[in-house]
């Protein structure tokens, strides 16, 4: 027998609700941690690259979630835009982790900067599209497709580099690899019911809304073991 | 008063007089990540930290199922080098990379009273 629950009554189906409000608290959490973690990227020092890149990837979605508290369609494409700079930073920092730890590839500056270029294209994207005439929700929809499609492939790839990293690496590490490769299966089911209703093929808001604060809390416990890892080794070494 | 840091690096620095077949010596914590290393010839620190203690680990957990047992020392070698790894403390691995034809015993020996070092800091 299905158990039906209802959770319009939960305001669930809203889309100013509670899981907005959650997913903003979750995201502010992570990046306070992103934060704390960069002020001791000195200890897991694989270079400035990496750290920028995961600093970005939480800043950006940090800012793309503060953006759900406007309905305003410009806004909304902006905001979309920001998920898509997340989703560029955090298979880059992922990408360029394994390289660099599990295939022992040296820094290379082509690499360092071709995730900014390739978010520099879609902001470009938006002001061609106005050029071209196309009305403000117009362009706020194919953004959302946009940022639905970049964040699958990105969650592709970060499962693979997290599997790969994960698999190599020793201790806490370990479980750090592990719940960015759960945030990254959320965010890939996340995108894929958002794309599929734009297809035609819709999902429950509140389901898909759900999904995207499992994302987040797993962001969260990734953040907070790596942050706390780095945070007790400063402490001991700096003891006297 | 000097940091735990700085006394690590003395250590190790010690440790390298010793023989002139130790390439390259760091202490890291078991999660891979350096407290104090000593400069590489041509490897990544942060890669050389990574595999060690994950080598490490894999080891650890192979020693368990066949013996019951933690692991003390780990040594590996390739062509022209060697790896020898050293459960200083619970927290913190001393890792030696060096050449084929270095002492074993005497660098054991030294690696041995650099750990006992390291636990009494």
């Amino acid at each position: 027998m299905a158990i039906m629950i209802n959770l319009a009554q939960y305001r669930l189906e809203e889309s100013l609700g509670p899981h907005i409000v959650l997913s903003n608290l979750f995201w502010s959490v992570s990046t306070i941690l992103v934060i704390v973690a960069y002020r001791y990227r000195r200890l897991w020092n694989v270079g400035d690259t990496p750290w920028t890149f995961l600093l970005l990837t939480f800043l950006c979605f940090w800012i793309r979630e503060l953006g759900h508290l406007s309905t305003s369609p410009f806004i909304s494409a902006i905001r979309y835009t920001f998920g898509i700079w997340s989703a560029v930073f955090m298979a880059s920092a992922f990408i360029y982790l394994c390289s660099k730890i599990c295939r022992g590839r040296k820094d290379s500056r082509i690499f360092t900067y071709a995730p900014f270029m390739l978010a520099a294209i879609f902001p470009f994207m938006i002001f061609y599209l106005y050029l071209l005439g196309a009305d403000i929700i117009v362009i706020k929809n194919i953004m959302s497709v946009v940022e639905s499609i970049v964040w699958m492939i990105s969650s592709s790839f970060i499962i693979y580099t997290t599997y790969m990293l994960g698999t190599h690496a020793p201790g806490r590490f370990t479980g750090v690899y592990m719940f960015f490769q759960f945030s990254a299966f959320a965010a890939f089911i996340w995108k894929l019911l958002g794309l599929m209703e734009s297809m035609g093929y819709p999902t429950p808001y509140f389901i898909r809304e759900i999904i995207e604060t499992v994302f987040g809390l797993f962001a969260i416990a990734s953040m907070y073991l790596l942050a706390g890892m780095l945070r007790r080794l400063s402490k001991h070494i700096n003891s006297e | 008063m000097p940091t735990k840091a700085e006394l690590y690096l003395n250590v190790l620095q010690e440790l390298e007089k010793c023989s002139d077949d130790i390439l390259s010596t760091a202490i890291v914590t078991p999660d891979g990540l350096i407290m104090s290393c000593t400069s590489t010839n041509g490897v990544d620190k942060e890669t050389f930290a990574a595999y060690s203690a994950a080598t490490f680990k894999h080891a650890e957990g192979a020693m368990g199922e066949i013996s019951n047992e933690d692991i003390d020392m780990l040594l590996f070698e390739s062509k022209d080098h060697r790896v020898i790894t050293i459960r200083a403390a619970d927290y913190a691995l001393l890792i030696a990379l060096t050449g084929k034809h270095a002492q074993i015993e005497s660098v054991l020996s030294e690696m041995q009273i650099t750990a006992r070092k390291i636990k009494e800091l």
